[in-house]
């Protein structure tokens, strides 16, 4: 959608992954960096994917329902491997 | 290094158990996590965070100081799992990055027209993660759960699961796809849709 970059809009959304992976050369990096700064259409996309991929680091965040349940499980199960009680 | 000539064996074991405490066990609830996202069932999933303590602590003294501990359990953890379920050397399907990748666009698209182009700010999605990882098929989502949500890059993800890049790639993008396309459909039915300000959307086909 941008006259302005060297590169067209069809190869910077072909790219979004290897580029939000950070799985791309630093040259073609910063070229599609350039693009974005000036194309609307494909800058949207690029933040829509970023949130998807921001939202699946944070799966593992959120502490879990019966971790105490769960701890003094594993607790038990290394103190009979020779892990010390707590004091 | 320098071992102080004092120190007892107990006092090294003390030691080496204050920094298994510190280090392993405060990761407890994301393995926990992580183990149930890999087993999909939560009685499974308990034996295996155990198992991977347990294995952790037993082997303690592999870990190297100083590197990414949650990490090293993840490891620990996918290996125990994919061992019990001895599916790591499962054959690869003809695969097309380029199509999914097209596919990822059409599906941007659709969502953004029917007000769907913030939905992945939301927090509520949690849940609806973790059950449309549940729905997809078993490689594309180990490709999906090392890198997005293990943080590892495509060569150590085709290490692990003993396959090429090129394919660690082709899954990936194609769990992501599917996965987006299940978060989208639940967003629908969820109602959080806006209506689309103009007339019908052009005949797009999503596959």
């Amino acid at each position: 959608m941008t006259e302005h970059t060297d590169i067209p809009c069809e190869h910077v959304i072909r790219s979004v992954w290897d580029y939000l992976d950070d799985e791309i050369d630093a040259e073609r990096k910063e070229r599609i960096r350039l693009h974005l700064e000036l194309c609307d259409h494909c800058r949207d996309q690029y933040t829509f994917e970023g949130a998807f991929l921001r939202s699946m680091s944070r799966l593992l965040d959120d502490d879990i329902d019966h971790a105490e349940s769960l701890r003094g499980r594993v607790e038990a199960a290394l103190i009979a491997h020779g892990f010390p009680k707590t004091t | 290094m320098t071992i102080p000539a004092v120190m007892t064996l107990a006092e090294t074991q003390q030691l080496t158990e204050a920094e298994f405490r510190a280090e392993a066990l405060r990761w407890l609830p994301n393995v926990a996590r992580y183990a149930r996202l890999l087993t999909r069932n939560q009685s499974d999933a308990d034996d295996l965070a155990q198992e991977t303590f347990l294995r952790a602590y037993l082997n303690w003294s592999t870990f190297r100081p100083g590197s990414d501990c949650r990490k090293w359990l993840f490891t620990i953890c996918r290996h125990l799992f994919l061992r019990t379920e001895q599916r790591a050397a499962r054959i690869v399907s003809v695969e097309d990055p380029e199509a999914d990748l097209q596919g990822t666009a059409e599906l941007y698209w659709d969502a953004a027209e029917i007000g769907l182009a913030h939905l992945f700010d939301r927090i509520d999605l949690g849940p609806a993660f973790e059950r449309g990882l549940e729905g997809i098929q078993a490689e594309y989502r180990d490709a999906v759960i090392l890198i997005d949500v293990e943080g590892c890059t495509y060569a150590d993800a085709a290490t692990s699961l003993g396959v090429p890049v090129g394919t660690v790639r082709s899954r990936l993008f194609r769990g992501r796809r599917l996965l987006q396309q299940t978060l989208i459909e639940h967003a629908r039915d969820m109602g959080f849709t806006t209506p689309p300000k103009t007339g019908p959307v052009d005949g797009r086909v999503l596959t």
